[in-house]
């Protein structure tokens, strides 16, 4: 019986890390990403489209290494509605089109979204 | 995954809680936690399965929290009484003195019905035959006769003999069973020549028990049985 508590008890603490793990590394990738976003966005106020335009490229980059490290942790339909969004940034940034700016901060709010409801909060529980 | 830790705690809880509040009629022949925990995890362990957008992690760590507290709660279960009885009741005595305590019977919403099938699973067709009839933990009632309907046992009647363990399984589908063998305290050198007295070997045999005595059985596969002839 000792066995099986110890078991259960390691279990049960083990998975309670590995929450907080998880917690930690989306909150961290997510903010990564944001910072990027708010360097793109940062560029494009400044009319510095070329380097608007670098910083977009390695963004869909770590886009994709974040994506299929989150896939993981965070539902499919979450990180595919982020895809969408993100896939847009780069070719606006090319055309400098004034949408850019608008589809950073709904990239920007849906990544504070999906490292919010990763929280312990009474919001995200009930 | 925090989120999903710790729904599944409040979800046990309340389940446990609610399975408690619907009472023992509800839960046939599991302990209440054992129900709140077969009810949760055979739905959610089809989520992640059904759903592949949902991360398989979202799936396992519930089952795996569920599981680990119904061994957590058992573990206390063990130590304290009151644990215990929180989490899978008290047994209730619903006949003494072959008197039915009808508010007992009503608090728990069990009808005469319930009583009278439980005495007729037991071939008990007369309530006046019952001494004492208790509702168990896991919502069956256990029903103890009165002296004079007991059946007649080797004490009653004074006939002596030795309590020994049942037969137990040495040969299955013609391999050997070690520890079977270990149990009953017999060597396999005793196996070997009851082999040899039925002219056969462990190969063709389908079954063979034997008891701490010596009292043995063998059935013999029917492959070996065609090839004989």
């Amino acid at each position: 019986m000792i066995k099986r508590l110890i078991a259960a008890v390691s279990v049960l603490l083990g998975i309670l890390a590995y929450s907080a793990f998880a917690a930690l590394t989306i909150r961290n990738e997510s903010r990564y990403i944001i910072s990027l976003l708010d360097e793109v966005k940062a560029y494009s106020e400044n009319d510095d489209m070329a380097a608007a335009e670098e910083k977009a490229a390695e963004l869909e980059k770590e886009w994709f290494s974040y994506r299929s490290r989150m896939s993981f942790m965070v539902r499919e339909e979450k990180l595919n509605e982020l895809n969408v969004t993100i896939a847009k940034i780069r070719p606006y940034s090319e055309e400098a089109n004034d949408e850019l700016e608008a589809e950073i901060s709904n990239a920007r709010r849906q990544l504070e979204i999906l490292y919010r409801e990763e929280l312990p909060l009474a919001a995200n529980i009930f | 995954m925090t989120v999903v830790f710790i729904r599944a705690v409040i979800l046990y809880l309340l389940l446990l809680a609610a399975v408690r509040f619907m009472g023992k009629h509800q839960i046939g022949e599991l302990q209440p936690s054992e129900l709140a925990v077969t009810i949760l995890i055979s739905n959610i362990a089809t989520l992640p399965v059904e759903d592949t957008g949902m991360p398989l992690f979202t799936g396992i760590i519930p089952v795996l929290t569920l599981a680990c507290l119904d061994v957590v709660m058992s573990c206390i279960g063990v130590k304290s009484r009151t644990v215990r009885n929180l989490t899978g009741g008290k047994p209730v005595v619903i006949v003494s003195n072959g008197r039915i305590d009808q508010k007992k019977m009503r608090d728990l919403r069990f009808t005469v019905d319930d009583l009278i099938e439980a005495m007729h699973s037991l071939s008990i067709f007369d309530i006046s035959e019952v001494q004492y009839a208790v509702v168990e933990t896991t919502g069956t009632i256990s029903i103890y006769q009165k002296y004079e309907y007991r059946n007649v046992t080797n004490k009653d009647m004074r006939l002596h003999g030795k309590s020994i363990d049942p037969p137990e399984i040495i040969i299955e589908d013609g391999s050997v069973i070690e520890e079977n063998l270990k149990r009953t305290g017999i060597d396999m050198s005793r196996v070997n020549d009851i082999l040899k007295k039925e002219k056969t070997i462990a190969k063709d045999i389908f079954l063979m028990t034997m008891d701490s005595e010596g009292t043995y059985s063998v059935v013999r596969k029917e492959r070996s049985r065609r090839e004989k002839k």
